[in-house]
Parts: structure tokens; sequence; C-alpha cells
């Protein structure tokens, strides 16, 4: 899990182009969008397209869904986990 | 009706590879020399991160002229003026979207013309209004008669942004632009410095030739104009119909245009 998780941190970095953010100054705990790393809407967008093409699974586009598996980067690899298919 | 088609520039900025201060674009402005080449990007570091990194070279150009120190921005209407763009982005979106289907919805939002103004006023959570032009030819004259139409609206100042780079391989033969990225500003005020001269008599011969001329010149040669107080006319197409006049000056009257000198 925990390579997992710093794949996807990678992933965000890369696809975001967050200048001077690396894997380990992103909080695997924290909130990815809003507060913690100030992410937008464009950003989760973004992050679903990313997604899609790394791990081939579809988020849902029902608001609350997306927004429980972008709470956090942990919250994120659990659900990679369970429906990832590449 | 001559009073409406009068101006003056007080202050400017200017950004391009290789070009460090206002000296040095004195210097290019009085040699007459094309811009160096070159691949280094705007720092842009008045810009926060996290809105900074959606901007690409073209945008990251403009936007370290709008933070410029010299050109001391206070939420003036601005008149954004580029012949493409950040065209790079728009064909990267339309060749990810014929190989893959999918494009990136955040290459997508940057890929209009009015993004990279927009970013810059979301960074200063300003509402200035911004008018974003793009033509092949008389871009120049062009920006500066929108801005003149905001002077008249009450404006007591516009900025007018100029920036282009060149066009991707993939265009080919259409490229017939300068190869360097840049982007200048200058702040348009109520003034007699100088004047649009419109010549109903153009010169027949140079009006055939424009579909030839270089646009991304033009713009810089309005720069070069303005820094190089020894022109007196520069012509805004290539048929000469339209020209900017510079008014006759007694000695230090462009002071203002030092990016050195402020303005209390």
């Amino acid at each position: 899990m925990s390579d997992l998780i710093d794949e996807i941190k990678t992933l965000i970095i890369e696809t975001l182009n967050l200048e001077d953010v690396t894997v380990a100054d992103i909080d695997t705990d924290a909130p990815l969008f809003g507060e913690g790393l100030g992410l937008d809407s464009i950003d989760a967008l973004e992050l679903g397209v990313a997604l899609h093409k790394r791990y081939g699974l579809t988020l849902s586009a029902e608001a609350e869904e997306a927004k429980e598996h972008f709470a956090s980067v942990r919250r994120l690899a659990e659900f990679v986990t369970e429906h990832r298919s590449r | 009706m001559t009073a409406l088609l009068e101006f003056s520039f007080r202050r400017w900025s200017a950004w391009a590879p290789a070009m460090t201060d206002a000296e040095d674009w004195q210097a290019w402005a009085r040699e007459g020399k094309p811009l160096g080449a070159g691949e280094e990007t705007a720092p842009v570091k008045a810009m926060p991160p996290l809105l900074r990194r959606r901007a690409h070279a073209l945008g990251r150009a403009a936007l370290e002229v709008l933070y410029a120190p010299t050109l001391a921005y206070a939420d003036q209407p601005m008149v954004f003026c580029s012949r493409h763009g950040e065209v790079s982005r728009s064909l990267a979106i339309q060749q990810a979207l014929a190989a893959e289907g999918r494009v990136s919805p955040q290459e997508f939002s940057m890929s209009v013309h009015n993004a990279v103004p927009g970013l810059f006023l979301i960074a200063r959570q300003s509402r200035a209004p911004v008018v974003a032009l793009a033509s092949e030819n008389r871009l120049a004259l062009s920006g500066m008669t929108e801005a003149l139409t905001q002077l008249a609206d009450g404006a007591s100042s516009v900025i007018l942004v100029f920036c282009d780079a060149s066009l991707p391989a993939l265009f080919g033969s259409f490229i017939n632009n300068e190869p360097t990225c840049f982007a200048f500003a200058l702040e348009m005020t109520a003034g007699k410095d100088y004047r649009l001269a419109y010549n109903e008599t153009p010169n027949e011969a140079a009006q055939a030739s424009e579909a030839s001329a270089l646009p991304a010149d033009s713009l810089l040669s309005l720069l070069r104009f303005v820094l190089d107080e020894s022109q007196h006319t520069l012509p805004l197409t290539a048929a000469a119909d339209w020209r900017l006049l510079r008014a006759p000056m007694q000695q230090g009257a462009l002071q203002g245009l030092t990016p050195e000198t402020s303005h209390a």
C-alpha cells in the first residue's frame, strides 16, 4: 500500500504541475482539495483523467462519491486498489 | 475628432529570453537588431505557485510583464493582444483528442484566448475588465484603437499587453513570425505624446504586400518605436494607411517612460 501511496503522490505532482512539491510534502491523510494541498475543481477533473489512464478506473460523476474518493491520498489508494483494471 | 486619437504612454514593461533589464530593451530599440532566441522561461515569482503552474511559456511571459514593478498595475482595464495565444496548448489538446479521445481539463480550461489575463486577475482578486484580441495583421493598431475607446469611455488609463511566440513546427508554411517568445505592456493614458493618423491615399504597392507582412514583428516594432525617441512615424499596416505619430517633444518629455521613474 505504501508503494501505491507514493505512486499516487507522484502522479498528483506530475499531473498537476505542482512545482516545488515533493512526495514527502504531501500528507497521506490530509484533504487534497480546498484546504491541504489547495487543489481546485479543475484539478479534480484532471486527476480523474490521469487515474483513468493509469489504472483504468472511472470515477463516478456523483459529486458526493467523488468527494469520498478524493478525501485523502490514503482514500484514493484504497479506491484504486479495489477498482483498478490495470 | 483628432483629440480622440491622441494619447500618451506612461509606464512600460517587457520580457524576452536573454533580456534582463530596461537598459537591454533600450539598447535593442536603438540598435534595431532582432531579439535573440532562447529557451528561457519567465519565472513569474510574484504569482502564487498554485496559479502559476497553469501558465505555459507565452502566458508566463505575459504574466511577468503584468507583475513588473515598473508597470505598477492598479486594476486598470486591460487589452490583451496576441496573434495566436498559447496555440501549442490547443494543438496538444487536439492531438490528444485524436490519439486518446480524452483531453486534459486543465489544458482545456487554459486554452481560451483570455485565459492568461484571467489567471492574473484571479491571482490579484481583481474584477478589472479584459478585452482579448487576436488577428493576423494590424494587431498593434487594433489594440491601441480598443484602448482608446476605453479611455473615451472614462478609464483613466488602460494596460495594453502584447505577446507572441513562434508557432509549433506542425504549422509549417504558416510560420512567419519571430522565433522568440516575448511580451510587453504599455500603460496608455490621455495625453498628446502620440497620435494615430489615417492617410487616405496609401501606397498601393505597399498595400499589395500586406499579406506577407510580419505581424509579430509589427508588435515589436511598436515597442521599439516607443523606446526609441529618434523615430517620429511608425507605419501600423504594411500599406501605411494608419500610422502612429510621435509629437515633437521637449527634451525629457519621455521621462515618464523610464521604468525607474516613480509616479507618486
